[in-house]
């Protein structure tokens, strides 16, 4: 009897145990946490890095931009984010400074040199073009909340494991914000980043192909990408973005990221 | 004429000795040639071709400040070379002083603001972006959190360019111009509290000085008045729109025969309604005593054919006198820091209103410009 009753026992904590285990193997691979995981920059209190944009049509020549970027990551959750154009000389100086907003709209200025002046513009187009690129606002900076991000399979890209999770805007109005139905990204098991992430319209086909094929190591674990290939399928162009000259946690202050900022030189 | 030709000859030279130290911080050089073609359409003027130099040095310390120089040479009227602005900036831990000649831009509104006074035109560059002339005045502005305080102090008065006689709007030409007395007293004076805040930025502002449109005396002389001025303006997002607005009102500080206090105010929404078309629309007033002496709708749209040609579209259209002016662009960019523009104006209205009396001045144009 004391023998069937430990026996009981045991059986309870094994299927306990393998319940717990299955409920943590089910939180590992949870569409949302894998996307967490791999956004790297949220765990940095900031960033500076210089970013190369080539953007490469079929009618005309490639066009170069260089820019210089910084992210502030506050401790009360708010992202502050200035970028200044460095080339070419017909837009040198063009900068663009985002603040996050708690409990709203973000707040976003425009500094072009030739009108002197901060002009506030919307931040909720998203779904925009960055300076004529293939990649849109909304794809430099991925809101996740607005998204339903599930797990829909494993896969191996170049012999490499990775997750797939299928994202999808959560509602109709982010949906036309964002410019696209569906998104379905693939992560390397191995380092948590992302490899490639795919594009689709509400009819299901397929318009962009986000290719990410270089990452530096920040710190054990985590990793950046370096180099991003956004291919737009309708348009036959693609634009690569290269990061260069990263420092992370450099101590940089709120006060860089104002419109007093904003209007200085570079 | 052979001095001019040494400045410029010296200016290439600098360029040339200056290009090893350009950098982010430090000695810069940057600049914009600029040639355009201009084509009558009504009348039998000769097209006229006009080519630009502009040169921007500047020596800037994130820690220190910045020193600036733009300079511009045209082949106008046989080789003119201005200074455009030249100044230097002094950062301090919260506060930002610039002295020398110096544009100012207050105001959210977008092409007109009323609260901008310290600038005149240059009005051989009507109905183009970059046509305020800057002025010497001492600018100190104060941070203090999301609050900024502007004071500017302009000792000189600075009168509108009215061209000369060969220029494309010269029958605008004054017959005399009376220039204010340089004084302390008649120099110009603004203050300006601005917030930044988080759903809307708005600003305050006082200006005391002279109004850059003068009234015609008896006699036919082009005169200035002073006025003082309080003004406001404001800028807010809703969703994916963004409203502006902007007024302010003028009252002469002496008296003037038909000349009572007026205002002006101009209200506008923004929009890029998908990533192709961006649409801007304001409604201006001007209001003198009981008198609307301007009521427009000032459209401003681009279509983005692809990312590197896009077309545009400004108009004004004055509803008291039904009368208009149009101005379609054609841009390419042919490659990085080159651009083409084809584009025109169209001028239509009654005889004896403000652009019904320029009908006969349409042109279309061709412009080039390489940035380097």
């Amino acid at each position: 009897m004391k023998r069937t009753k430990i026996n009981i026992l045991l059986i309870t904590f094994l299927l306990f145990t393998m319940y717990a285990f299955g409920q943590v193997l089910a939180a590992e691979l949870n569409g949302r946490k894998i996307f967490d995981r791999a956004q790297t920059l949220d765990t940095v209190n900031d960033f500076k890095a210089e970013m190369k944009m080539t953007i490469i049509r079929q009618s005309v020549r490639k066009r170069v931009r260089k820019l210089k970027t910084k992210t502030l990551n506050k401790e009360n959750g708010v992202e502050m984010t200035m970028m200044r154009f460095l080339e070419p000389a017909d837009v040198r100086g063009t900068g663009f400074l985002t603040v996050e907003n708690t409990d709203g709209a973000d707040k976003t200025y425009l500094y072009l040199p030739a009108m002197g002046k901060p002009r506030r513009i919307s931040s909720e187009e998203r779904g925009g073009n960055f300076m004529s690129s293939d990649f849109t606002y909304e794809d430099l900076s991925f809101t996740l909340s607005d998204y339903n991000h599930k797990l829909i399979g494993n896969e191996k890209i170049d012999g490499e494991d990775v997750y797939v999770v299928e994202s999808i805007p959560v509602s109709k109005e982010i949906k036309d914000n964002v410019g696209f139905a569906k998104r379905k990204s693939y992560f390397s098991k191995e380092r948590f980043v992302m490899v490639k992430s795919i594009y689709f319209n509400e009819r299901g086909k397929k318009i962009k192909k986000l290719i990410n094929s270089e990452f530096k190591q920040i710190k054990e674990g985590e990793w950046l990408v370096t180099r991003m290939v956004m291919q737009n399928e309708k348009e036959g162009s693609k634009t690569i973005i290269e990061y260069d000259d990263f420092e992370i946690n450099t101590g940089i202050s709120a006060d860089q990221f104002s419109v007093r900022q904003l209007t200085r030189p570079l | 004429m052979k001095l001019k030709l040494l400045i410029i000859f010296l200016i290439i030279m600098l360029i040339t000795s200056f290009a090893s130290f350009v950098g982010a911080e430090g000695l810069n050089l940057e600049g914009q040639i600029e040639s355009r073609l201009e084509i009558s359409i009504k009348n039998h003027e000769i097209p006229r071709l006009s080519n630009n130099l502009k040169l921007d040095l500047e020596y800037y310390s994130s820690h220190s400040g910045l020193a600036k120089a733009i300079v511009q040479i045209s082949d106008k009227n046989g080789n003119k070379i201005s200074l455009k602005e030249v100044y230097t900036e002094l950062y301090l831990s919260k506060t930002d002083l610039k002295i020398g000649k110096q544009i100012i831009n207050w105001g959210k509104a977008d092409g007109v603001n009323p609260t901008n006074n310290f600038n005149p035109e240059d009005l051989t560059r009507s109905f183009r972006d970059d046509n305020k002339i800057a002025v010497s005045a001492l600018r100190a502005k104060h941070y203090n959190q999301n609050w900024i305080f502007d004071l500017v102090w302009a000792p000189n008065f600075t009168a509108p360019n009215f061209g000369e006689a060969d220029d494309r709007w010269s029958f605008l030409l004054p017959n005399k111009v009376v220039m204010p007395e340089n004084s302390i007293e008649n120099s110009e004076f603004g203050i300006k509290a601005s917030k930044w805040g988080t759903k809307m930025d708005f600003s305050f502002s006082y200006f005391r000085g002279y109004s850059k449109e003068p009234y015609i005396s008896n006699i036919g002389e082009f005169k200035f008045y002073r006025v003082n001025s309080i003004g406001g303006d404001f800028a807010r997002d809703f969703g994916s729109f963004v409203m502006r607005g902007e007024g302010a009102y003028f009252k002469p500080i002496e008296e003037i025969k038909y000349k009572e206090p007026y205002y002006k105010f101009i209200l506008g929404v923004d929009k890029n309604f998908t990533d192709k078309i961006y649409v801007n629309t304001q409604y201006y007033r001007q209001k003198e005593g009981d008198i609307n002496t301007a009521q427009k709708i000032i459209l401003s749209t681009e279509y983005n054919i692809t990312n590197f040609k896009k077309l545009g579209l400004k108009a004004v259209y004055n509803l008291e006198d039904e009368d208009y002016i149009i101005n379609p662009t054609y841009v390419m960019d042919i490659r990085d820091n080159v651009s083409l523009t084809l584009g025109g104006y169209i001028f239509a209205g009654k005889k004896g209103t403000e652009y019904g009396s320029l009908d006969n001045k349409d042109y279309c144009y061709v412009e080039l410009q390489n940035s380097f």
